[in-house]
């Protein structure tokens, strides 16, 4: 009796043998992509998007490339960017991770990019929109797969003036990207000729009443009002703006976050109206978009805003770089190589990979948001196609 | 300056003033009273902000949310003390302001798990929206509601205060607490009573301020640390510092964006400075901190 079972038991262990050594030996060692996301903190809902985003990619693109299999290790950095430091060296140190994804604070992104620079680590920032990172601080293995500042603002100036308004009145939280974002802005819309009626930053996080400067705004009468905030901030500041009657009188312009997808319960129909320059809107009219919304809401059952676009986006990046060289990770300059010489068409248009500045090329929108049928959401207005950043500011060291 | 653009700045700085108020006199009675911190007076404010959204989620009025969202923030904040702050009652000021701010953090993070930490939005009824003409200027009517509103509670509690048997009490009991205790009255149960109609202020004060402000986690954080600055510069425990402090930051707030918008935040706390330095028991306190010892 014991004797059989004995034999049993080596006969089970025979087979488990057999059974797992041919597949050893069939799947190669899997890729590694680390993602930095915020799963945790005042960051977590866009993070969850990237996230989101980023699996999608590897279930279309991948979820292997030339047998190997792409793992993905995802990371919290609970919104603070120390945190996220200390997570891209976790990745590269003790999981030696081939790519590194995500990063959503350019603070973290700026601190991270020496750090995967001199591990020689390909990453695709997945929102870390501060100019400098594809600008004075570009790196060769660094890229930018979501927009950057200057894409966004600049095509807004020349766009505002071009549609009559000629004295313009800025308002923005006060920290680094809203004071990027209009100093963008004012460089394309004073060259066309156009006036800034005045400009007040208001303390980030710590304002809670932005009557006052609405009331600054009021007086000084400008043709439009461009307004910079996210989060909490721009719920305060659209609903504040519409309470004060000013929507019929003033149009309200502004960028990526002010009247986003995802804070469109809470801000209500206090953003119908309010101009926006964009990388995407859910509303594209493609068939690349349509296929990506369907597939996005068949798995994760709720529309994909530009967060979940851009999380998918670099992680194609990625993808269609491990697969211009075959999935060998060997050689990481190689990897970074192709990575720079990736173009697609994705949810948001045309995507080319500029290696000048390691910095994707895109199309802009300009939408409004309106109210149909109960519902809001954007009505496109103009795309500017094409849209490049500035590549003199990059000196890009060489590969090496 | 244009007077209507100063007649519209003096309407903010009161409608900001009148928020600041409904915190801050929970606050500083309680902090009279009982020489208690508790500054998870600010996740109460939180958590009926919260709820005033869950019930016009739920099909009900901007009213019914008025009415009912404070009565539960009363009753939390009444659990809360009994459950919880209680403990550290006689441990003074650091063993208080450890536990409140532990609660800060639980509440922020229970909060977040249950309505996730996208920010959400409350509607105003719908003859509050808009702007109505003031003297020549067009001005929000929420926020002239909020304006009349802060002014009759001003009265409601006046009244409460001064002229009523539980004010009498209050007032006995910030004064001197030992005699006080000694002429037969309960401070602990007329504490109770201080804390849940605290409670119930923040709570209408978490209410009122949801159209305008929004609601998010963290919205408790970023408006106590003002509303400890309106009872250090009004003055521990008595209504008129309350009423007195808020008006002070409120308008040097809102000043403070328009005159010296690169030095907002100075404003307020340059009041508070000068009021440190020149009247350190703040403008109005029930009692003098020499007599307090």
């Amino acid at each position: 009796m014991t004797q059989t079972r004995r034999a049993a038991g080596f006969g089970l262990c025979a087979a488990a043998a057999l059974a797992l050594a041919p597949g050893a030996a069939r799947s190669a060692e899997p890729i590694k992509i680390g993602a930095i996301v915020a799963t945790s903190g005042n960051d977590t809902a866009q993070g969850a998007e990237l996230t989101n985003g980023m699996r999608l990619a590897i279930e279309q693109f991948g979820p292997s490339v030339n047998g190997r299999d792409i793992r993905l290790l995802v990371e919290d950095d609970t919104s603070n960017p120390n945190v996220g430091l200390q997570k891209a060296r976790k990745l590269i140190q003790s999981d030696g991770v081939d790519i590194i994804a995500g990063i959503q604070l350019s603070s973290a992104a700026l601190a991270i990019s020496p750090v995967v620079s001199a591990a020689r680590v390909p990453t695709v920032l997945s929102l870390s929109a501060a100019n400098a990172l594809t600008g004075e601080k570009c790196s060769p293995w660094v890229f930018r797969a979501s927009y950057a500042n200057s894409q966004l603002a600049e095509p807004l100036g020349k766009w505002a003036f071009e549609k009559g308004y000629k004295s313009v009145y800025i308002l923005g939280s006060d920290f680094v990207t809203p004071r990027e974002l209009a100093s963008d802005f004012r460089k394309t819309f004073e060259k066309a000729g156009g006036k800034v009626a005045g400009e007040a930053f208001s303390p980030f996080g710590k304002t809670q009443d932005f009557g006052p400067y609405l009331s600054q705004v009021r007086a000084a009468a400008p043709d439009a009002l461009l307004a910079i905030y996210f989060g909490a901030e721009a719920i305060l500041f659209t609903k504040q703006y519409e309470s004060f009657g000013m929507k019929d009188k003033l149009p309200m312009i502004a960028t990526l976050g002010t009247t986003p997808v995802m804070l469109r319960q809470a801000q209500g129909d206090s953003s119908v109206g309010v101009i926006s320059s964009l990388n995407y809107i859910p509303e594209l009219d493609t068939p690349e978009n349509k296929a990506f919304q369907a597939s996005y809401k068949a798995k994760f059952g709720s529309t994909a805003s530009e967060f979940g676009v851009m999380g998918f986006d670099s992680m194609r990046f990625a993808i269609e770089g491990l697969k211009k060289v075959n999935g060998a990770t060997d050689d990481r300059a190689a990897l970074a190589r192709a990575i720079s010489q990736v173009s697609f068409k994705g949810p948001r248009g045309p995507m080319t990979m500029d290696p000048k500045t390691n910095h994707v090329s895109q199309n802009i929108y300009i939408a409004k948001a309106v109210k149909t049928d109960g519902e809001v959401g954007f009505e496109l207005l103009d795309t500017i196609t094409n849209v490049t950043t500035d590549s003199t500011a990059c000196n890009m060291p060489p590969l090496k | 300056m244009d007077p209507n653009f100063l007649l519209e700045q003096v309407l903010n700085s009161l409608q900001f003033s009148m928020l600041l108020f409904l915190l801050a006199i929970g606050l500083s009675v309680v902090f009279g009273l009982m020489d208690y911190l508790n500054l998870a007076h600010g996740t109460v404010y939180m958590l009926a902000a919260y709820l005033a959204f869950s019930v016009t989620q739920a099909g009900g009025s901007f009213w019914m949310a008025l009415l009912l969202a404070p009565i539960a923030a009363s009753a939390i904040g009444l659990l809360l003390y009994y459950a919880l702050l209680k403990r550290v009652e006689q441990q003074g000021h650091l063993a208080q302001v450890l536990l409140t701010v532990g609660v800060i953090y639980m509440g922020t993070d229970l909060l977040r798990i249950v309505y996730g930490d996208l920010p959400k939005g409350v509607s105003v009824p719908a003859f509050l929206e808009g702007a109505t003409n003031v003297l020549g200027v067009a001005y929000p009517k929420y926020r002239l509601f909020i304006i009349a509103l802060g002014l009759a509670l001003m009265g409601v509690l006046y009244v409460l205060l001064e002229r009523t048997r539980l004010g009498a009490l209050v007032r006995a009991g910030v004064d001197d607490r030992d005699t006080a205790e000694t002429l037969g009255i309960d401070i602990a149960k007329v504490f109770a009573l201080v804390f849940a109609i605290g409670a119930y202020l923040a709570g209408l004060g978490g209410v009122v301020a949801a159209p305008v402000f929004g609601v998010y986690p963290g919205m408790d954080v970023s408006v106590i640390i003002l509303v400890l600055i309106v009872v250090v510069v009004g003055g521990l425990g008595s209504l008129g510092g309350a009423i007195l402090g808020s008006l002070l930051i409120g308008f040097a707030d809102t000043f403070g964006k328009i005159l010296l918008p690169q030095f907002a935040m100075m404003m307020i706390y340059l009041v508070m400075a000068l009021a440190l330095i020149f009247r350190p028991s703040g403008l109005l306190p029930a009692r003098r901190f020499s007599q307090a010892g």
